[in-house]
């Protein structure tokens, strides 16, 4: 066999002995228990150690002298930790040895599994010179690491919350997982696999396979009886249909996972939920049910000191007093949370929020700021490989260059953005940019395609239910009908339009029409 | 403790520890096969049966199940007519730091502990002389034994704290006790026949784990230097021994200083030709079938797993590791896959232990069924027992010595290698 090959094996093998360790953890909880594993390498070991804290409460002791592991076990100096991690130095010495050859029952006595981590030299002293702490072992492993490579990745994946930096950190870790996925047979750690997967795909914009991720996280969670898990598993289906679009689908999910973060009493996800269903909200048009939510997470927010959460709450407010039609007051969260999520370094973030901002100044007409904020978001969503974040910032520009009167160059933005829509398959994106194109047609005066693409854009928002946008289409096509000189057609969408676009800033924009159209109607009946 | 039913509880199931309890010898002891019987009912008739205080060394190899016959020893005796003192000396003592003196310090305290448990009244001049002379040889004051008291801590519980944890009592006893030992042994006594005489019961001391002292010179300091010693004591006194020692001459002259020495062999799976030992065998199988249901296992990686391990801890190690493998490999139970996974990694942490030396020493072992050393400066044989890659059995054919059957499929790896060196 090559050396790589036989490299890839051992490092196979570890994560496997790694999956046991946590199995045997596991159904040794509460009773007393002596696993010795054997790592030569620091910085592994700590990946290790790092790997199994994130998985139990767990105290870790580097041990100097004998007294101290009698002294721990003997006064049951346990923290409330569910494992202790026994760190032993780089030398065996006479006394340690001693003391775990003579007192090895302290361990089993102390009715909580113990983990003792040692280096060869270390354990071939152990086997030696204590043969009865030994032999007194529940189980040894021997990891075989060496110090760098994909062992020492897949430990990171198993250790770290999941986070990213850049789409390549994000295929890097969805590779990972997809391996740890046919490597690892403890459910728990299945779970955590399968959503993060879950995660990655929705970042990836692979919707239908994030979806077939996150039921099969749920599935084992509710076997597992993981309430926690269950509702994370249950926010994060939310996300995923609140991205398809289909909000009353994502309401559902998100106050299921309400309910259960309620009854654990997890603060930090009740937060999370509250914004979520704040969003859902949003994208119906019931702004002040959305503020109402939004208010919740931020407080709970700032009461747990959760920078993140602030910083998307202060985002999501802003979007809602954008739709409102109140700009400065959208700018002022926006910028609250941007500085946040500076501090965070959290690019995805960033991304969205200068295409908040980029926004705000649009609609204020500022149009070379607006268009510089789009840019400065086009560049992080490219680094992150965000294809629906791209598409909105297409969008965006778009809309900035139609404004400007180079419809053009507007369309070709348009069309950008909605290919990457329907390669994500975001219906919300896809009505916006179908909307924007009929705007462009109706600007340039070609009235039966821009009606078309109108059509096909409301068909898409009353399949996703967002009223204030279905208000804004009808609107649209209620100018096609006007430039037709159809007056009485643009009166009946117009009609339609108000009553839906109540409480938006949308509403302003169909009154003026509204009375324009009265006001001229009533000119004629003058004369 | 029932019998497991699926591999999580036969993992918890198989636990490396000594039985203790009623319950766990009730549920899990099995009676050691005809051609290897355990000494110990021998040995508790003739303890009911002696007409004075007799001295035992009890021997066996690491992981025979010398803890849990003295255990069952314990619980055999019948103590309507014997008070039951059993201890093992790591409990109270620094066996790193280990000395005679320490020793009998440590047995007077505990026949002091069991009279005040077995609340008898001693002879107000014998407690006093006890307790005074307790408090001179570690310079405590009685303001200090007050105070451990007041605090809840027994008389004998706070000595033996600072004996076990204090290397400055201990270095204090040893300097007061260097010329006046046999003081100790008389109060010792005193205590005894105050025990005796106030409950007309005999006492029967049962000291586990000497035979831990099995490094350097300590342990021949305590059995071979101060042998005469420890049969003054006037009661029935069990010694654990180091076996390692009987390796060496001057062991056949302290042993028929006490009245008998009693062996826990290990027993082979096979007989010195090869065969199965189908009584031997039995008893292992028996020992899973207690602690879990057949079916969780192959029979095929039973086989495997007794007749590589045969030695009772390593097979409950084994057993256990097979379980948890078998458990994540969500399987329902233990294959020959898991039993030769974990029979492999043991192997290799072995072999990877050994030196040369250690390898060529196990091919003779191996070759002539014999385990000894070459003369008093050789202890490569006695290594080898102590880390247990060689075994000495006894069965019908007597005493004989193999290497761990684990290491058997080395042999011919070793032997090439031994030949091109």
């Amino acid at each position: 066999m090559e050396a790589s090959a036989r490299a890839d094996i051992e490092r196979l093998e570890d994560i496997e002995e790694i999956d046991t360790i946590i199995a045997e953890l596991e159904i040794s909880k509460d009773k007393g228990n002596l696993i010795l594993c054997v790592v030569n390498s620091p910085a592994y070991r700590e990946r290790v150690i790092q790997s199994l804290r994130n998985r139990f409460a767990s105290k870790v002791i580097p041990v100097e002298t004998g007294e101290q592991i009698i002294q721990t076990l003997k006064n049951r100096e346990f923290e409330g930790a569910e494992i202790l991690i026994w760190v032993m130095p780089e030398e065996p010495t006479e006394n340690l040895l001693n003391t775990l050859n003579n007192f090895r029952e302290l361990f089993y006595e102390s009715k909580i599994p113990n983990l003792i981590f040692y280096n060869q030299a270390f354990s071939e002293s152990v086997i030696q010179k204590a043969p009865d702490f030994w032999r007194y072992r529940g189980n040894y492993y021997e990891l075989k690491e060496t110090g760098a490579g994909m062992a020492f990745e897949m430990l990171e994946a198993l250790a770290m919350p999941f986070s990213y930096q850049d789409k390549e950190d994000l295929l890097r870790r969805k590779r990972i997982n997809e391996y740890l996925l046919e490597r690892i047979r403890d459910k728990e750690e299945k779970a955590e696999i399968l959503s993060e997967l879950g995660m990655i795909s929705y970042y990836l914009g692979e919707l239908d396979k994030a979806l077939e991720y996150h039921e099969k996280a749920l599935e084992l969670n509710e076997g597992l009886g993981r309430k926690a898990g269950m509702a994370s598993i249950y926010g994060n289906i939310g996300n995923v249909y609140q991205a398809k679009g289909e909000l009353d689908r994502a309401l559902d999910y998100y106050e299921k996972a309400l309910e259960l973060n309620e009854g654990l009493g997890r603060k930090a996800g009740m937060a999370s939920t509250y914004g979520n269903i704040g969003n859902v909200y949003q994208a119906k048009g019931e702004l002040d049910k959305a503020l109402e939510y939004l208010e919740k997470a931020l407080k709970l927010n700032e009461g747990l000191g959760r920078k993140a959460g602030m910083a998307s709450t202060f985002g999501n407010i802003g979007v809602v007093y954008g739709i409102k039609g109140e700009l400065d007051r959208a700018l002022e969260y926006f910028e609250k949370a941007l500085e946040l999520h500076k501090e965070l370094d959290s690019k995805d973030s960033m991304a969205s929020n200068y295409g908040n901002i980029g926004n705000v100044y649009r609609i204020k007409g500022e149009l070379e700021k607006a268009l510089e904020y789009y840019g400065k978001a086009l560049e992080l969503d490219k680094e992150l490989g965000h294809k629906d974040g791209m598409a909105t910032t297409f969008g965006n520009i778009g809309v900035v260059y139609g404004i400007k009167g180079e419809l053009d160059r507007a369309l070709e933005y348009y069309e950008k953005a909605l290919e990457l829509n329907k390669e994500v398959g975001t219906k919300v994106g896809m009505a916006n940019q179908l909307g924007n194109i009929g705007i462009v047609y109706k600007n340039k005066g070609e009235l039966e395609k821009a009606l078309d693409y109108f059509e096909r854009t409301l068909q898409l928002f009353k399949e996703i239910g967002a009223r204030i946008e279905i208000a804004r289409t009808l609107m649209n096509i209620g100018d096609v009908f006007l430039l037709k000189a159809d007056k009485a057609g643009a009166l009946k969408y117009y009609e339609k339009a108000q009553n839906l676009a109540v409480g938006s800033s949308v509403l302003a924009d169909i009154n003026k029409r509204l009375i324009a159209l009265k006001r001229g109607q009533a000119a004629k009946n003058e004369q | 403790m029932p019998r497991a039913t699926n591999l999580i509880e036969a993992y918890n199931n198989f636990v490396v520890e000594p039985l203790k309890s009623p319950e766990e010898f009730e549920d899990f002891y099995v009676e050691r096969p005809r051609g290897a019987p355990s000494p110990i009912e021998e040995l508790k008739d003739r303890i009911e049966n002696a007409k004075g205080p007799k001295k035992y060394l009890f021997l066996g190899f690491r992981g025979c199940g010398k803890s849990t016959e003295l255990n069952r020893l314990s619980s055999l005796i019948d103590t309507n007519r014997f008070i039951i003192i059993s201890y093992s000396i790591r409990e109270e003592l620094d066996v790193g730091d280990f000395d005679f003196r320490d020793f009998f310090v440590s047995m007077a305290l505990k026949i002091y502990d069991a009279a005040e448990r077995e609340e008898i009244e001693l002879q107000p001049d014998v407690q006093a002389d006890f307790r005074e002379f307790m408090m001179r040889i570690t310079k405590v004051t009685e303001e200090d034994v007050t105070k451990s008291r007041e605090a809840g801590i027994a008389f004998s519980k706070f000595f033996h704290f600072k004996l076990g944890r204090e290397a400055k009592t201990r270095e204090l006893i040893r300097k007061e006790l260097e010329t006046r030992i046999s003081d100790l042994i008389q109060k010792l006594n005193w205590l005894l026949v105050e025990v005796e005489t106030k409950t007309t019961k005999r006492v029967v001391v049962i000291v586990d784990d000497l035979d831990k002292l099995a490094r350097g010179e300590q342990a021949e300091n305590f059995f071979y230097k101060n042998f005469s010693l420890l049969t003054q004591p006037d009661c029935f006194v069990i010694y654990t021994f180091p076996i390692p020692l009987t390796f060496n001459p001057y062991y056949e002259n302290v042993r028929h200083a006490f009245d008998s020495d009693i062996i826990l062999p290990h027993f082979p799976v096979r007989t010195k030709e090869g065969q199965l030992n189908e009584a031997n065998f039995a008893f292992y199988r028996e020992i899973v079938a207690k602690r879990m249901n057949l079916s969780l296992i192959e029979d095929g990686a039973l086989k495997e797993a007794i007749c590589c391990t045969g030695k009772i801890s390593e097979f409950m190690s084994a057993m256990r590791d097979g379980a948890i493998k078998a458990y994540r490999n969500e399987k329902e139970r233990i294959t020959e896959e898991e039993v030769e996974k974990t029979l492999e990694k043991l192997r290799r942490t072995y072999d990877r232990t050994l030196t040369e030396a250690h390898k060529t020493r196990l091919l003779d072992i191996y070759e002539k069924k014999e385990a000894r050393d070459t003369d008093s400066s050789d202890s490569t044989t006695r290594e080898l027992l102590f880390s247990l890659t060689a075994v000495e059995y006894g069965d019908e054919e007597g005493r004989w010595c193999d290497i761990n059957p684990l290491l058997l499929p080395l042999v011919e790896k070793w032997k090439q290698a031994h030949e091109l060196t």
